[in-house]
């Protein structure tokens, strides 16, 4: 088996509202071994976006109520200032969905490339002089040396003619340019673990298809693990070597992607895939899940499902999910996994 | 619900509150003038004049033996006057003239929104300078001084939020209903461009008030005796050296006044920003 | 034949991009091209998908029908006769076409309530306030709503729920035609798949005719009987649903099928991965708008526009569609194996 990078267990992430407290995230646990793509999917709520900023820490303004996310051999949760700037700066990376959040529109793509490289080169070290870039007190050899590696990265994201797109600004991209310019930032840093957070949800299916592409590649030739949280089963089959299902804060189902999605151990995969069009004869009314997500708000009670789940009983609606193995590396957690493989194999 | 948010949001600022004091400090004093003065505002005692503060002219007299303090509270309904009339009336043109431009677009936008650009080219107080010199010194010139200037910029602040909100699709929702022009531009765009003109209203009044003051200061606006602030602190500036409470309490009441509203209209902002409704996280179905 | 409801002939659409006074004293506007002459017509009853990546046109051609654009040259007919503007649309034509936008909390005036929204065209057509009542009660309930919501405001709705709302509202009128411009993308699958059925359902009850905008294949696959498939403004392709996804013509389609992620991980394809970006709509690439990306594209495709190719049941503007639909030249189908 192979070293394991990220752990992360028993995770709690909350916010403070007026309406009370949200329990976003309400202990997740899972792990990243070196090199792995995982996905993490869930729907709007499922506290999947905020999982993934917790690990990197920019749950703000949520707070980590405990639990423990552990990146190789760091304790990120009480880890001061200083270790997660090294660790953002050299270990994990993070593209956003939307790039222009991310991008700073008054330097040119190149110059935020540069930028962070030089994080990457010395994360401990930002002084001022550095940081305003004044030829006086930088070596000319180094600085083109730099703007050579910003160029090389461009080209390795897919960006064509990167000599002359260096010197653009943000908004002189488009959407797939941005997100590929992006995906260049994060590498700059020679990153373990790129967490990508819908990296491809806002582009058209022929960018997405090739960011993906691009992903994958840099993953094989990089040995760059990825997490990559989406709500689309799809970009989780093309991509993923493990899928993490998140429903309601909580993790309902883990393993491999040909098991979970060929063979969904859980009612609320199995009901989500079922949603799909892809899976309903044409013209013919789709499968709904009824009910809608369940209030954040408060302490949870039992399995945030059971309200929509089909076969839910007394016993799902109060204390904690137990954790079924149902397979290699596959668990699923849920009080009824023998009775819904029992009513799969009678549908078959 | 949302409104007691809003207000508790407010009052969670204590600069806010502190705006919210002045502001009502100066309203009412207006209101309740006659009452809590303790003499006429132009009631002369020749043989008490420029008078230091004390039990019975807590601000002193003037140079002919008016109470200070009468003059501040009567002089605060001018102030407060003046700047209303031409607050609400730069609001109604200036929202009119952007409605119309924003929405109607093409060659009555380009013509309204020149016409605009050339009042801006001219200094405001200038122009309003100009105007009073023309027109003759009294209240009602200042009035029509401050309000030939003041009406551009709620017009261009309008005519650019109708810009955006006219993109949006809920007002192409209703265009494609047949709701006609006249309930869209008040219904469904009105509301949605109003807040910002709020802000810069409550701002404006500060702006007024020292307008009005600079004028009658320079002897274009209020005439004497009108207990006016400009025209007591250009009065009082000759006694400066032998009396200063007859210059330095209309002055410290203008100052007040405009950081008053300035301060209310900076916790209006806050407040009144539409983007704070969402959740913490959008909740699906 | 049935007499088509909607009929677009060589519909061009250009906006201005630089039309200020010195750019007109000048004699130097730009434009964007968004639609560059396209024909089509829509059948009483069916649901007609128009599919491209952004910038392809699709959403300002549905413009044109709904009349929140006028076409700079060709005329766009419902049932018959020409249309412009909204403005200039009479009142039974507005009726008759109903729109439901993406995003379904921007398309509801965030000031109203759920009642005000779904009364506004009745209204707008005079209903009085007993009529407007009743209509507002049944149709809340028609799209699965209870009337407790009729007095809350659009940011107390989910997605879905905000969606239903302006699905009740564009059927207030009894339209004829729907234009619907991405109404799942911005939903959960979840939510998603209850809005499709909705639609569906509505469909057959309602006898409406669809014209669905979507860049969601699998959504269009699902829905639709016919599907246009734009690229640059242009047409590439359209066919019947079933043809256009088995037997397809033109190479762009086959690109973007290929592109879909698969829910299934075991049935891995071999994709087609476009260069570059969709060039820019300024400056128009010269013969087929294609040509630039296409994998299969030679110097005639560079300098001849393709013509109209009719194959068996869908039409394709390629040169190469017939030898394309042979499966000869196919790019990714000798390999894929679905």
């Amino acid at each position: 088996m192979s070293e394991t990078l990220l752990e992360v267990e028993d995770l709690h992430t909350r916010f403070a509202t007026r309406e009370g407290t949200v329990h976003a995230v309400e202990g997740v646990s899972f792990s990243v071994d070196r090199g792995e793509i995982v996905g993490v999917v869930g729907e709007s709520g499922s506290g999947k976006s905020v999982t993934a900023r917790s690990l990197i820490r920019l749950e703000d303004p949520g707070y980590i109520e405990r639990g423990s996310v552990r990146f190789d051999g760091i304790e990120m949760t009480d880890a001061d200032d200083r270790t997660i700037r090294r660790v953002r700066g050299d270990g994990m990376a993070m593209v956003f969905q939307d790039p222009m959040e991310t991008l700073n529109p008054v330097f040119s793509i190149g110059e935020q490339i540069v930028e962070s490289i030089k994080v990457h080169e010395s994360p401990e070290k930002q002084g001022l002089l550095d940081y305003l870039n004044v030829p006086l007190f930088s070596s000319r050899g180094k600085r083109s040396q730099m703007r050579q590696r910003a160029i090389d990265l461009m080209s390795e994201v897919g960006i064509p003619h990167p000599e002359t797109r260096v010197s653009a600004y943000p908004h002189e991209f488009s959407g797939g340019m941005r997100q590929r310019a992006m995906l260049a930032i994060a590498l700059a840093r020679e990153p373990d673990l790129l967490v990508a957070d819908e990296p491809t949800t806002a582009l058209d299916v022929t960018i997405q298809a090739e960011i993906l592409q691009r992903i994958r590649d840099l993953n094989e030739e990089l040995d760059m693990a990825v997490l990559m949280i989406t709500h689309d089963l799809g970009v989780v089959a093309e991509l993923c070597d493990k899928v993490v299902v998140m429903y309601g804060g909580q993790v309902m189902e883990e393993g491999p992607v040909e098991d979970v999605l060929t063979n969904p151990k859980h009612p609320y995969t199995e009901s989500l895939l079922g949603c799909m069009p892809q899976t309903c004869a044409r013209g013919e009314p789709l499968n709904v899940i009824e009910g809608r997500v369940p209030s954040m708000v408060g302490e949870p009670t039992g399995c945030p499902f059971a309200s929509r789940c089909w076969c839910s009983s007394e016993s799902c609606t109060s204390g904690e999910l137990p954790t079924e193995q149902v397979g290699d590396d596959h668990t699923s957690r849920c009080h009824h996994v023998e009775e819904l493989s029992e009513s799969m194999e009678a549908e078959q | 619900m949302k409104n007691s948010r809003r207000l508790g949001r407010f009052l969670s600022n204590r600069l806010n509150v502190v705006g919210l004091l002045f502001v009502s400090v100066v309203v009412l004093s207006a209101i309740f003038a006659p009452v809590i003065a303790p003499e006429g505002p132009n009631e002369q005692d020749l043989f008490n004049r420029l008078d230091s503060p004390s039990a019975e002219h807590p601000m002193g007299t003037d140079q002919l033996g008016r109470d200070v303090l009468s003059r501040l509270l009567y002089g605060a309904r001018i102030s407060l006057q003046i700047s209303l009339a031409v607050v609400a009336i730069t609001l109604a043109i200036g929202t009119a003239v952007g409605l119309v431009a924003g929405y109607a677009g093409g060659w009555v936008d380009e013509a309204l929104m020149r016409f605009v650009d050339v009042l801006l080219a001219f200094p405001g107080i200038l122009l309003a300078l100009v105007i009073a010199g023309i027109l003759g010194p009294n209240l009602t010139n200042i009035m029509i001084a401050l309000a030939v200037v003041g009406w551009t910029q709620y017009a261009r602040i309008i005519r650019g939020s109708v810009l955006s909100v006219k993109q949006e699709e809920f007002v192409k929702a209703a265009q494609l209903m047949g709701v006609p022009r006249r309930r869209i531009v008040l219904r469904h765009i009105l509301p949605n461009v109003v807040t910002p003109v709020i802000v810069l209203a409550t701002m404006d009044m500060a702006y007024v008030i020292l307008g009005t003051a600079g004028l009658s200061f320079l002897g274009l606006g209020a005439q004497p005796p009108t207990p006016e602030w400009g025209t007591m602190l250009s009065q009082g500036r000759n006694f400066v050296d032998t009396a200063w409470w007859v210059v330095n309490f209309p002055g410290l009441a203008i100052m007040i006044t405009v950081l008053g509203f300035n301060l209310l209209g900076d916790g209006l902002r806050d407040v009144l920003d539409p983007r704070d409704m969402g959740d913490v996280e959008n909740k699906g179905m | 034949m049935t007499k088509p409801i909607v009929e677009i002939d060589d519909v061009v659409k250009r906006f201005p991009v630089d039309d200020s006074f010195f750019a007109k004293l000048l004699g130097n506007e730009t434009y964007v091209t968004a639609v560059d002459g396209v024909s089509l017509s829509i059948e009483p009853g069916e649901t007609l998908a128009l599919v491209g990546e952004s910038g392809s046109g699709k959403s300002t051609l549905a413009n044109m029908v709904t009349g929140l654009h006028s076409p700079t040259s060709g005329t766009v007919k419902f049932d018959g006769e020409v249309v412009g503007e909204a403005t200039s649309r009479n009142k039974e034509t507005l009726a008759a076409i109903g729109m439901v936008f993406q995003n379904p909390r921007g398309s509801l005036d965030s000031r109203l309530t759920i009642k005000q929204i779904i009364a506004e065209p009745l209204k707008a057509r005079g209903w009085s306030a007993a009529e407007r009542e009743q209509k507002v009660e049944s149709l809340i309930e028609r799209v699965n709503l209870s009337q407790a919501y009729l007095p809350r405001h659009p940011h107390e709705l989910s997605g879905g729920e905000a969606q239903r709302v302006a699905i009740a509202r564009a059927i207030a009128l009894n339209p004829r035609l729907i234009v619907l411009d991405e109404p799942v993308s911005a939903l959960d699958v979840s939510v998603q798949a209850k809005i499709v059925n909705l639609l569906m359902e509505l469909q057959d009850e309602l006898n409406l005719t669809y014209l669905f905008i979507a860049h969601d294949l699998n959504v269009v696959e699902h829905i639709a009987d016919r599907i246009a498939v734009m690229y640059l403004g242009q047409l590439m392709e359209i066919a019947p649903t079933e043809v256009l996804f088995t037997e397809t013509s033109h190479p762009y389609t086959e690109t973007l099928l290929s592109a879909i992620p698969s829910v299934d991980p075991t049935k891995q394809k071999e994709r087609v991965i476009l260069d570059g970006d969709i060039p820019s709509p300024i400056n128009t690439p010269s013969g087929c708008v294609f040509h630039t990306r296409c994998p299969l594209a030679d110097e005639h495709c560079a300098t001849q526009t393709p013509a109209a190719e009719h194959i068996g049941e869908s039409t394709s503007w390629c040169h190469y569609a017939a030898e394309f639909a042979d499966d000869e030249k196919r790019i990714a189908g000798v390999m894929s194996d679905d």
